[in-house]
Protein backbone atom coordinates (compact mmCIF):
# COMPACT_ATOMS: atom_id res chain seq x y z
CA UNK A 1 0.00 0.00 0.00
CA UNK A 2 2.97 2.05 0.53
CA UNK A 3 4.26 1.84 -2.30
CA UNK A 4 1.42 2.30 -4.18
CA UNK A 5 1.21 5.67 -2.35
CA UNK A 6 4.25 6.97 -3.10
CA UNK A 7 3.86 5.78 -6.95
CA UNK A 8 0.47 7.97 -7.18
CA UNK A 9 2.36 10.88 -5.17
CA UNK A 10 4.96 10.66 -8.15
CA UNK A 11 1.41 10.02 -10.87
CA UNK A 12 0.18 13.44 -9.02
CA UNK A 13 3.58 15.44 -9.64
CA UNK A 14 4.33 14.72 -12.72
CA UNK A 15 1.14 15.75 -14.09
CA UNK A 16 1.16 18.91 -12.66
CA UNK A 17 4.34 19.81 -14.22
CA UNK A 18 3.86 18.08 -17.03
CA UNK A 19 0.34 19.87 -17.54
CA UNK A 20 1.82 23.01 -17.00
CA UNK A 21 5.21 23.14 -18.56
CA UNK A 22 6.67 26.65 -17.58
CA UNK A 23 10.09 26.98 -19.60
CA UNK A 24 7.20 27.25 -22.85
CA UNK A 25 6.47 30.80 -21.96
CA UNK A 26 10.30 31.20 -19.78
CA UNK A 27 12.51 30.30 -22.52
CA UNK A 28 11.07 33.02 -24.96
CA UNK A 29 10.73 35.35 -22.41
CA UNK A 30 14.19 35.15 -21.20
CA UNK A 31 15.36 35.35 -25.22
CA UNK A 32 13.36 38.43 -25.96
CA UNK A 33 14.50 40.47 -23.04
CA UNK A 34 18.18 39.18 -23.61
CA UNK A 35 18.34 40.79 -27.14
CA UNK A 36 16.22 43.47 -26.09
CA UNK A 37 19.32 44.58 -23.86
CA UNK A 38 21.60 44.56 -26.58
CA UNK A 39 19.60 46.64 -28.97
CA UNK A 40 21.62 50.12 -28.55
CA UNK A 41 20.07 53.19 -27.48
CA UNK A 42 21.73 55.49 -30.30
CA UNK A 43 19.98 53.17 -33.19
CA UNK A 44 17.22 54.90 -35.36
CA UNK A 45 13.47 54.85 -33.72
CA UNK A 46 12.24 53.54 -36.96
CA UNK A 47 14.76 50.65 -36.61
CA UNK A 48 14.07 50.03 -32.98
CA UNK A 49 10.63 49.54 -33.97
CA UNK A 50 11.35 46.90 -37.00
CA UNK A 51 13.14 45.43 -33.81
CA UNK A 52 10.27 45.53 -31.36
CA UNK A 53 7.99 43.92 -33.82
CA UNK A 54 10.67 41.21 -34.82
CA UNK A 55 11.31 39.84 -31.63
CA UNK A 56 7.82 39.75 -30.39
CA UNK A 57 7.19 37.71 -33.48
CA UNK A 58 10.30 35.59 -32.55
CA UNK A 59 9.46 34.87 -29.04
CA UNK A 60 5.53 34.09 -30.26
CA UNK A 61 7.28 31.49 -32.80
CA UNK A 62 9.51 29.99 -30.08
CA UNK A 63 6.70 29.83 -27.36
CA UNK A 64 4.36 27.87 -30.33
CA UNK A 65 7.61 25.62 -31.59
CA UNK A 66 8.11 24.75 -27.67
CA UNK A 67 3.93 24.16 -27.01
CA UNK A 68 4.16 22.07 -30.38
CA UNK A 69 7.16 20.04 -29.13
CA UNK A 70 5.40 19.24 -25.83
CA UNK A 71 2.35 17.94 -26.76
CA UNK A 72 3.98 15.65 -29.40
CA UNK A 73 6.28 14.34 -25.97
CA UNK A 74 3.91 14.24 -23.43
CA UNK A 75 0.28 14.66 -24.76
CA UNK A 76 -2.48 17.52 -24.37
CA UNK A 77 -3.31 18.33 -20.50
CA UNK A 78 -5.36 21.46 -19.87
CA UNK A 79 -4.44 22.66 -16.67
CA UNK A 80 -6.65 23.80 -14.07
CA UNK A 81 -6.67 27.33 -13.65
CA UNK A 82 -4.84 26.79 -10.71
CA UNK A 83 -1.89 29.59 -9.12
CA UNK A 84 0.96 28.53 -11.33
CA UNK A 85 -0.78 29.04 -14.45
CA UNK A 86 -2.29 32.24 -12.98
CA UNK A 87 1.14 33.54 -12.14
CA UNK A 88 2.99 32.64 -15.54
CA UNK A 89 -0.03 34.42 -17.17
CA UNK A 90 0.33 37.63 -15.39
CA UNK A 91 4.13 37.03 -15.86
CA UNK A 92 3.16 37.31 -19.51
CA UNK A 93 1.00 40.11 -18.92
CA UNK A 94 4.15 41.64 -17.35
CA UNK A 95 6.37 41.55 -19.90
CA UNK A 96 3.54 42.86 -22.40
CA UNK A 97 2.86 46.08 -20.21
CA UNK A 98 7.41 46.46 -20.16
CA UNK A 99 7.18 46.02 -24.12
CA UNK A 100 4.06 48.43 -24.45
CA UNK A 101 5.98 51.03 -22.27
CA UNK A 102 8.99 50.56 -24.59
CA UNK A 103 7.23 51.18 -27.47
CA UNK A 104 5.55 53.99 -25.83
CA UNK A 105 9.08 55.38 -25.02
CA UNK A 106 10.55 55.38 -28.40
CA UNK A 107 7.25 56.92 -30.18
CA UNK A 108 7.43 59.70 -28.21
CA UNK A 109 10.77 60.40 -26.66
CA UNK A 110 8.59 62.39 -23.77
CA UNK A 111 10.15 61.64 -20.91
CA UNK A 112 8.31 64.20 -19.30
CA UNK A 113 4.87 62.17 -20.57
CA UNK A 114 6.36 59.08 -19.34
CA UNK A 115 7.36 60.16 -16.30
CA UNK A 116 3.26 60.45 -15.35
CA UNK A 117 2.51 58.02 -17.63
CA UNK A 118 4.74 55.13 -15.56
CA UNK A 119 3.76 57.12 -12.45
CA UNK A 120 -0.09 56.59 -13.45
CA UNK A 121 0.47 52.53 -13.35
CA UNK A 122 2.72 52.63 -10.51
CA UNK A 123 -0.26 53.57 -8.04
CA UNK A 124 -2.89 51.91 -10.08
CA UNK A 125 -0.51 48.53 -9.49
CA UNK A 126 0.04 49.53 -5.29
CA UNK A 127 -3.58 50.47 -5.30
CA UNK A 128 -4.92 47.32 -6.50
CA UNK A 129 -2.34 45.28 -4.12
CA UNK A 130 -3.72 47.19 -1.56
CA UNK A 131 -7.41 46.66 -2.30
CA UNK A 132 -6.59 43.02 -2.21
CA UNK A 133 -4.46 42.97 0.84
CA UNK A 134 -7.44 44.46 2.72
CA UNK A 135 -10.09 42.22 1.84
CA UNK A 136 -7.53 39.16 2.57
CA UNK A 137 -7.56 40.50 6.27
CA UNK A 138 -11.21 41.55 6.05
CA UNK A 139 -12.08 38.20 4.91
CA UNK A 140 -9.36 36.40 7.13
CA UNK A 141 -10.92 38.17 10.00
CA UNK A 142 -14.74 36.72 9.09
CA UNK A 143 -13.54 33.56 8.92
CA UNK A 144 -11.86 33.31 12.07
CA UNK A 145 -14.85 34.48 13.37
CA UNK A 146 -16.58 31.45 11.97
CA UNK A 147 -18.36 33.37 8.87
CA UNK A 148 -17.90 31.64 5.59
CA UNK A 149 -17.26 34.00 3.25
CA UNK A 150 -16.66 31.52 -0.31
CA UNK A 151 -16.97 34.51 -2.97
CA UNK A 152 -14.88 36.98 -1.19
CA UNK A 153 -12.31 33.69 -0.52
CA UNK A 154 -12.28 33.03 -4.09
CA UNK A 155 -11.27 36.74 -5.13
CA UNK A 156 -8.84 37.29 -2.38
CA UNK A 157 -6.67 33.60 -2.27
CA UNK A 158 -4.06 33.82 -0.54
CA UNK A 159 -1.94 33.38 -3.66
CA UNK A 160 -3.52 36.17 -5.81
CA UNK A 161 -2.95 38.51 -3.24
CA UNK A 162 0.80 38.10 -2.38
CA UNK A 163 1.32 37.84 -6.46
CA UNK A 164 -0.73 41.25 -6.43
CA UNK A 165 1.80 42.48 -3.66
CA UNK A 166 4.78 41.01 -5.83
CA UNK A 167 3.74 42.47 -8.64
CA UNK A 168 3.44 46.11 -7.20
CA UNK A 169 6.86 45.77 -5.95
CA UNK A 170 8.47 45.13 -9.23
CA UNK A 171 5.96 47.42 -11.37
CA UNK A 172 6.76 49.93 -8.45
CA UNK A 173 10.83 49.44 -8.89
CA UNK A 174 10.26 49.90 -12.46
CA UNK A 175 8.09 52.90 -12.39
CA UNK A 176 11.11 54.41 -9.88
CA UNK A 177 13.51 54.51 -13.06
CA UNK A 178 11.14 56.51 -14.90
CA UNK A 179 10.13 58.67 -12.17
CA UNK A 180 13.21 59.65 -11.30
CA UNK A 181 14.89 59.28 -14.89
CA UNK A 182 18.08 57.86 -12.86
CA UNK A 183 19.63 55.10 -14.51
CA UNK A 184 21.80 54.33 -11.35
CA UNK A 185 19.68 54.04 -8.58
CA UNK A 186 17.68 51.25 -9.77
CA UNK A 187 20.01 49.08 -11.72
CA UNK A 188 20.49 46.74 -8.74
CA UNK A 189 16.62 47.35 -7.50
CA UNK A 190 15.72 46.16 -10.99
CA UNK A 191 17.09 42.94 -10.05
CA UNK A 192 16.16 42.72 -6.85
CA UNK A 193 12.71 43.50 -6.97
CA UNK A 194 12.57 40.53 -9.28
CA UNK A 195 14.76 38.52 -6.87
CA UNK A 196 11.98 39.11 -4.36
CA UNK A 197 8.79 38.00 -6.63
CA UNK A 198 10.52 34.76 -7.81
CA UNK A 199 11.13 33.58 -4.26
CA UNK A 200 7.12 34.64 -3.22
CA UNK A 201 6.09 32.45 -5.91
CA UNK A 202 8.04 29.79 -4.60
CA UNK A 203 7.21 30.22 -0.84
CA UNK A 204 3.52 30.70 -1.09
CA UNK A 205 3.21 28.50 -3.98
CA UNK A 206 3.40 24.28 -4.34
CA UNK A 207 7.20 23.92 -3.84
CA UNK A 208 7.64 20.90 -5.63
CA UNK A 209 6.49 22.76 -8.91
CA UNK A 210 8.08 25.96 -8.49
CA UNK A 211 11.61 25.31 -6.85
CA UNK A 212 13.62 27.15 -9.46
CA UNK A 213 11.40 29.87 -8.95
CA UNK A 214 13.01 30.05 -5.17
CA UNK A 215 16.37 29.32 -6.65
CA UNK A 216 15.70 31.96 -9.53
CA UNK A 217 15.04 34.92 -6.56
CA UNK A 218 17.49 33.72 -3.86
CA UNK A 219 20.63 34.18 -6.42
CA UNK A 220 19.06 37.20 -7.55
CA UNK A 221 18.98 38.77 -4.89
CA UNK A 222 22.87 37.74 -3.61
CA UNK A 223 23.72 38.91 -7.43
CA UNK A 224 22.38 42.16 -6.79
CA UNK A 225 23.01 42.55 -3.14
CA UNK A 226 27.16 41.94 -4.06
CA UNK A 227 26.58 44.10 -7.76
CA UNK A 228 25.67 46.63 -4.97
CA UNK A 229 28.21 46.47 -2.47
CA UNK A 230 31.05 46.27 -5.19
CA UNK A 231 29.56 49.44 -7.13
CA UNK A 232 29.67 51.60 -4.23
CA UNK A 233 33.27 51.29 -3.41
CA UNK A 234 35.99 52.50 -5.65
CA UNK A 235 38.00 49.82 -7.76
CA UNK A 236 40.71 49.95 -5.30
CA UNK A 237 38.53 49.14 -2.50
CA UNK A 238 37.42 45.63 -4.26
CA UNK A 239 38.95 44.73 -7.44
CA UNK A 240 39.60 46.98 -10.60
CA UNK A 241 38.03 44.30 -13.49
CA UNK A 242 35.17 42.97 -10.85
CA UNK A 243 34.62 46.69 -10.49
CA UNK A 244 34.69 47.07 -14.04
CA UNK A 245 32.43 44.02 -14.83
CA UNK A 246 29.70 45.10 -12.06
CA UNK A 247 29.74 48.95 -13.14
CA UNK A 248 28.79 48.03 -16.87
CA UNK A 249 26.41 45.37 -15.30
CA UNK A 250 24.44 47.67 -13.32
CA UNK A 251 24.84 50.53 -16.24
CA UNK A 252 22.37 50.68 -19.51
CA UNK A 253 25.27 51.81 -22.28
CA UNK A 254 26.33 50.20 -24.01
CA UNK A 255 24.07 47.26 -23.43
CA UNK A 256 21.25 47.25 -20.19
CA UNK A 257 22.80 45.47 -18.02
CA UNK A 258 20.31 44.88 -15.18
CA UNK A 259 18.11 43.25 -18.35
CA UNK A 260 20.78 41.19 -19.34
CA UNK A 261 21.19 39.05 -15.81
CA UNK A 262 17.37 39.06 -15.85
CA UNK A 263 16.95 37.59 -19.35
CA UNK A 264 20.06 35.70 -18.34
CA UNK A 265 18.12 34.18 -15.17
CA UNK A 266 14.99 33.38 -16.86
CA UNK A 267 16.88 31.65 -19.56
CA UNK A 268 18.51 28.98 -17.80
CA UNK A 269 15.34 29.26 -15.44
CA UNK A 270 13.51 27.31 -18.38
CA UNK A 271 16.32 25.45 -19.15
CA UNK A 272 16.17 23.90 -16.07
CA UNK A 273 12.21 23.57 -15.81
CA UNK A 274 12.58 22.19 -19.64
CA UNK A 275 14.92 19.05 -18.18
CA UNK A 276 12.53 18.61 -15.18
CA UNK A 277 10.01 17.88 -17.19
CA UNK A 278 11.99 15.53 -19.60
CA UNK A 279 13.62 13.66 -16.56
CA UNK A 280 10.19 12.95 -14.58
CA UNK A 281 8.64 11.62 -17.65
CA UNK A 282 10.91 8.87 -18.00
CA UNK A 283 10.52 8.27 -14.16
CA UNK A 284 7.47 5.87 -14.08
CA UNK A 285 7.43 2.48 -16.14
CA UNK A 286 4.55 1.02 -15.05
CA UNK A 287 1.47 1.18 -12.16
CA UNK A 288 1.46 -2.53 -11.20
CA UNK A 289 -2.53 -3.65 -11.66
CA UNK A 290 -4.37 -6.46 -10.62
CA UNK A 291 -7.78 -7.40 -11.93
CA UNK B 1 -10.84 -1.54 20.26
CA UNK B 2 -13.89 0.28 19.05
CA UNK B 3 -11.33 2.81 17.17
CA UNK B 4 -9.76 -0.49 15.63
CA UNK B 5 -13.23 -1.43 14.37
CA UNK B 6 -13.54 2.09 12.81
CA UNK B 7 -10.34 1.45 10.92
CA UNK B 8 -11.16 -1.80 9.50
CA UNK B 9 -14.66 -0.25 8.53
CA UNK B 10 -13.14 2.40 6.80
CA UNK B 11 -10.73 0.20 4.94
CA UNK B 12 -14.10 -1.84 4.00
CA UNK B 13 -15.91 1.10 3.22
CA UNK B 14 -13.02 2.33 0.69
CA UNK B 15 -14.72 2.53 -3.07
CA UNK B 16 -13.25 -0.45 -4.74
CA UNK B 17 -13.63 1.02 -7.78
CA UNK B 18 -11.45 4.11 -6.77
CA UNK B 19 -9.30 1.55 -4.57
CA UNK B 20 -7.31 -0.39 -7.44
CA UNK B 21 -3.44 1.30 -8.30
CA UNK B 22 -3.99 1.98 -12.07
CA UNK B 23 -7.19 3.43 -11.88
CA UNK B 24 -6.31 5.29 -8.61
CA UNK B 25 -3.45 6.32 -10.25
CA UNK B 26 -5.26 7.82 -13.14
CA UNK B 27 -7.85 9.99 -11.30
CA UNK B 28 -5.09 11.25 -9.50
CA UNK B 29 -3.73 12.69 -12.11
CA UNK B 30 -6.81 14.04 -13.48
CA UNK B 31 -7.38 15.89 -9.77
CA UNK B 32 -4.29 17.97 -11.29
CA UNK B 33 -5.60 18.84 -14.25
CA UNK B 34 -9.06 20.23 -15.92
CA UNK B 35 -8.67 17.75 -18.86
CA UNK B 36 -6.21 15.34 -20.93
CA UNK B 37 -5.97 13.28 -23.84
CA UNK B 38 -5.34 9.58 -23.96
CA UNK B 39 -1.21 10.24 -24.68
CA UNK B 40 -1.37 12.23 -21.53
CA UNK B 41 -2.44 10.14 -19.17
CA UNK B 42 -0.26 7.05 -21.12
CA UNK B 43 3.12 9.49 -20.19
CA UNK B 44 1.70 10.47 -16.47
CA UNK B 45 0.51 6.83 -15.21
CA UNK B 46 2.90 4.59 -17.66
CA UNK B 47 0.12 2.00 -17.75
CA UNK B 48 -0.24 0.43 -21.52
CA UNK B 49 -2.65 1.45 -23.91
CA UNK B 50 -5.09 -1.59 -23.43
CA UNK B 51 -4.71 -1.40 -19.65
CA UNK B 52 -5.56 2.13 -19.41
CA UNK B 53 -8.32 1.66 -22.37
CA UNK B 54 -10.33 -0.80 -19.63
CA UNK B 55 -9.63 1.04 -16.35
CA UNK B 56 -11.36 3.96 -18.50
CA UNK B 57 -14.14 2.10 -19.28
CA UNK B 58 -15.29 1.20 -16.37
CA UNK B 59 -14.38 4.90 -14.87
CA UNK B 60 -16.42 6.10 -16.86
CA UNK B 61 -19.16 3.43 -16.75
CA UNK B 62 -19.06 4.78 -12.84
CA UNK B 63 -19.93 7.54 -13.96
CA UNK B 64 -16.37 9.55 -12.15
CA UNK B 65 -15.08 10.44 -15.90
CA UNK B 66 -16.47 11.87 -19.00
CA UNK B 67 -14.88 10.35 -22.35
CA UNK B 68 -15.20 13.04 -25.19
CA UNK B 69 -14.08 11.53 -28.51
CA UNK B 70 -13.44 13.43 -31.35
CA UNK B 71 -11.52 13.91 -34.36
CA UNK B 72 -8.42 17.00 -34.83
CA UNK B 73 -7.32 17.26 -38.34
CA UNK B 74 -8.69 13.55 -39.27
CA UNK B 75 -6.77 12.23 -36.28
CA UNK B 76 -9.34 9.85 -33.64
CA UNK B 77 -8.80 12.23 -30.16
CA UNK B 78 -9.69 11.76 -26.63
CA UNK B 79 -10.62 13.66 -24.12
CA UNK B 80 -10.76 12.79 -20.47
CA UNK B 81 -11.85 14.35 -17.56
CA UNK B 82 -13.04 14.15 -13.85
CA UNK B 83 -16.81 14.50 -13.25
CA UNK B 84 -18.47 16.19 -10.09
CA UNK B 85 -19.04 13.19 -8.34
CA UNK B 86 -15.59 12.02 -9.99
CA UNK B 87 -13.41 14.74 -8.31
CA UNK B 88 -15.74 14.52 -4.76
CA UNK B 89 -15.21 10.57 -4.63
CA UNK B 90 -11.06 11.04 -5.49
CA UNK B 91 -11.10 14.00 -2.56
CA UNK B 92 -12.75 11.83 -0.21
CA UNK B 93 -10.64 8.89 -0.58
CA UNK B 94 -7.54 10.42 -0.11
CA UNK B 95 -8.87 12.28 3.12
CA UNK B 96 -10.20 8.59 4.29
CA UNK B 97 -6.57 7.31 3.41
CA UNK B 98 -4.56 10.21 5.17
CA UNK B 99 -6.88 10.11 8.77
CA UNK B 100 -6.49 6.50 8.57
CA UNK B 101 -3.03 6.53 8.26
CA UNK B 102 -2.92 9.08 11.10
CA UNK B 103 -5.29 7.00 13.33
CA UNK B 104 -3.25 3.79 12.56
CA UNK B 105 0.50 5.84 13.10
CA UNK B 106 -1.04 7.01 16.51
CA UNK B 107 -2.50 3.29 17.92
Amino acid sequence: MEETITLIKKVREKAAIAANPVSSILLPMGIMILILSFIPLSITLEMRMILMVLLYLLGLAITLIIQKYYISKIGYAVPEEDRISYIVRMSGYMVFIFFTLTVYTFLTRNFQQIKYFGAALGIIAISVSLVLISLYIISFVLNTLGKETPKLNSITSRYSTMFALFVSLWIAGEFFEFWTLNDATPASLQLFLPGVFALGVWIYSNKKTTFTYGIAGISMMIISLILKYITVRSPWETHPTLHSIATRLTEFEPFRGPWLLIGTTIVILGIIEHWRVLRILGEIKYVETEE
Amino acid sequence: MSKQKNNIESILSLDKIIHEPARLAILTALMEIESSDFKFLLNVTGLTKGNISSHLEKLSQAGLITIEKKFIKKMPNTLISLTSEGKESIKHYWETIKNLGKTITKN
